[in-house]
């Protein structure tokens, strides 16, 4: 008895040789998919999670967005999701939002906690707090190194998208904030509220984009942290006691020093092969 | 439609081809994975990588750096070995390889979203990303990248990282086995004093193996765990883990598990082996431990 094998090609599993078609960066409700197009690989990034900003000291950096890929039916929807946006409130910063393109899905990153606790990055769904989430390959959630990896009470884990980096309550003496974690996309720095020499964390360093610098100076007005790298862009170097911006494609915000503004973190974005 | 899209998953690359400017291969050996070739392998220290143009997707091959065995403070137990991680990813130009553990856990191998965690020292600390869980007490492996659950502690459970195996300080008794799986467990030591006879449990098997636990203390004879078998993921062959000591009143260290790339190293005297390159983990010992098998990676396209 012979079998027949059955050819088709939407049912390949590699990606290779296919090439980029589509970039989203903002939702849509009219994604085209040319006629004959079943299958599409999707790589989805979800958005950053902001810094935080704290009364006295320095806030926690943002967590990075998530990182999903892998081959979907053809959707005519498309959702982005938007960086968490920073304020100079006291608190938590925004979590990033889910970017979702068929069943491809990863979700925000992680706002700064507080001075000493930074975001996590995001994983198939969002986190809030400095553990991560399961990814979307089901690599597990993680306090440190991971595929997501956690945020810190330190410089950020480092992974595929990556934590932010913590503050300092501290707020007299010689202080420098921790860096984001260095990855695929990145957390964004720590910030320090100090009467001494302060200096922010960097915004963690990605593969193809730089993250920002901390700000330097004496005094509260200084130690601003800097926006991770996206995947899409280098993050935003910190001004003064306010964060830098997360990169586009997910980065994350920098933290703020003494009620200054904290960074926003970075608009995810999808990308379709085919 | 993209033609280039065309054929079932491992179809000759000539098939696959991604840029008419790419110059086809004039043969398809399929090593790993099907239909595309190893292009470049990577060792622990180097962070820029070259990708032809053209090649937007590569196949990546992770592997963690293999944990360092423990020395008789943490009951001489043997080190996990690294973590495996494969799968597609984007192209890009940089690259982390982790070392092996030293005095502690490997370090992470990423490439793009492709991740492996370290395996654990010995030192009773569980494994992280894929990484197995190192010889002594309450060290358990861990999730790797694919979901894949690590194994439990203690007994020497098997999983994606396997469970480390518990140490013994009774005299006469035996160190438990690492588990098996993907990356093998590190093994339990034995380190009870008295003249009864020590051994150390051997390191699991699996892709990399993990590093035997050492025989401490007593002055009876001492006989270090051997490290677990690996293979050559290449190849198919079998790597080997090294072997431990044996002797009176000294000796005693365990052997360093294989890497996916090497053998590990056997014991000398009183010293731990080495893990071999591709993430073994290391041998345990009364004072010089084996250090971790460096990480590795590997890129088809």
């Amino acid at each position: 008895m012979s079998a027949s094998i059955y050819s088709n090609s939407s049912f390949t599993d590699t990606p290779y040789g296919l090439k980029l078609q589509q970039t989203f960066t903002a939702s849509s409700s009219s994604v085209v998919i040319p006629t004959g197009i079943n299958r599409v690989y999707a790589i989805v990034i979800g958005g950053g999670g902001a810094g935080s900003t704290q009364t006295t000291g320095g806030g926690g950096g943002g967590g990075a967005g998530g990182y999903s890929a892998g081959w979907t039916y053809v959707s005519t929807s498309v959702t982005v999701g938007a960086g968490g946006t920073g304020t100079s409130t006291a608190g938590a910063g925004a979590n990033g939002g889910s970017s979702i393109y068929g069943m491809v899905m990863a979700g925000g990153g992680s706002g700064g906690l507080n001075s000493t606790v930074s975001g996590a990055a995001g994983g198939a769904t969002t986190p809030t707090g400095s553990t991560s989430v399961v990814s979307y390959t089901g690599a597990p959630a993680s306090t440190a190194i991971g595929y997501a990896s956690g945020g810190s009470a330190g410089a950020g884990n480092a992974g595929v998208s990556t934590g932010g980096g913590a503050g300092s309550a501290t707020v007299t003496g010689t202080l420098t904030g921790g860096a984001g974690g260095r990855g695929l996309i990145c957390g964004g720095g720590g910030a320090v509220g100090t009467a001494g020499t302060g200096t922010g964390g960097a915004g963690g360093t990605g593969d193809f984009f730089a993250g920002g610098t901390g700000s330097t100076g004496t005094g509260t007005g200084f130690g601003g942290g800097g926006g991770g790298a996206g995947f899409t862009s280098d993050g935003a170097s910190a001004s003064g006691k306010n964060g830098g911006n997360g990169g586009s494609g997910g980065g994350g915000g920098g933290a703020a020093s003494t009620l200054g503004t904290a960074g926003s973190g970075g608009n995810g974005v999808v990308f379709l092969y085919y | 439609m993209n033609p280039n899209r065309k054929g079932q998953a491992g179809n000759p690359v000539s098939i696959g081809m991604q840029s008419a400017s790419v110059t086809p291969f004039a043969n398809t050996h399929f090593i790993l994975p099907y239909g595309l070739r190893l292009q470049q392998t990577i060792n622990a220290g180097t962070t820029s990588v070259t990708i032809p143009a053209g090649i937007t997707f590569v196949y990546a091959i992770a592997v963690g750096g293999g944990g360092s065995g423990g020395t008789s403070g943490a009951f001489g137990a043997g080190g996990g070995a690294g973590g495996i991680a494969w799968g597609w990813t984007l192209a890009t130009s940089s690259c982390v390889v982790g070392t092996g553990g030293t005095s502690g856990a490997g370090g992470y191998t990423r490439y793009g979203n492709v991740i492996a965690g370290g395996g654990a020292g010995g030192t009773s600390l569980n494994g992280i990303l894929g990484g197995a869980g190192s010889g002594g007490t309450n060290a358990a492996g861990s999730t790797n990248y694919w979901g894949i659950p690590g194994g439990a502690a203690n007994i020497g459970g098997s999983g994606s990282g396997a469970g480390g195996g518990s140490s013994t300080s009774t005299n006469g008794n035996t160190g438990t086995n690492g588990g098996s799986g993907i990356s093998g467990g590190g093994a339990g030591g034995s380190s009870g004093s008295g003249s009864g006879t020590n051994t150390g449990g051997n390191g699991g098997n699996g892709l990399a193996g993990g590093g035997g636990g050492a025989a401490t203390a007593t002055t009876g004879t001492r006989t270090g765990g051997n490290g677990g078998n690996g293979i050559n993921i290449l190849t198919g062959a079998v790597t080997t883990g090294g072997t431990g000591t044996t002797g009176t009143g000294a000796n005693g260290a365990g052997g360093g598990g294989a890497g996916i790339a090497g053998n590990g190293s056997s014991a000398v005297t009183t010293a731990g082996g080495a893990g071999g390159l591709g993430g073994g983990g290391g041998g345990g010992a009364a004072s010089t431990l084996g250090t971790g098998g460096a990480g590795i990676l590997y890129l088809f396209y």
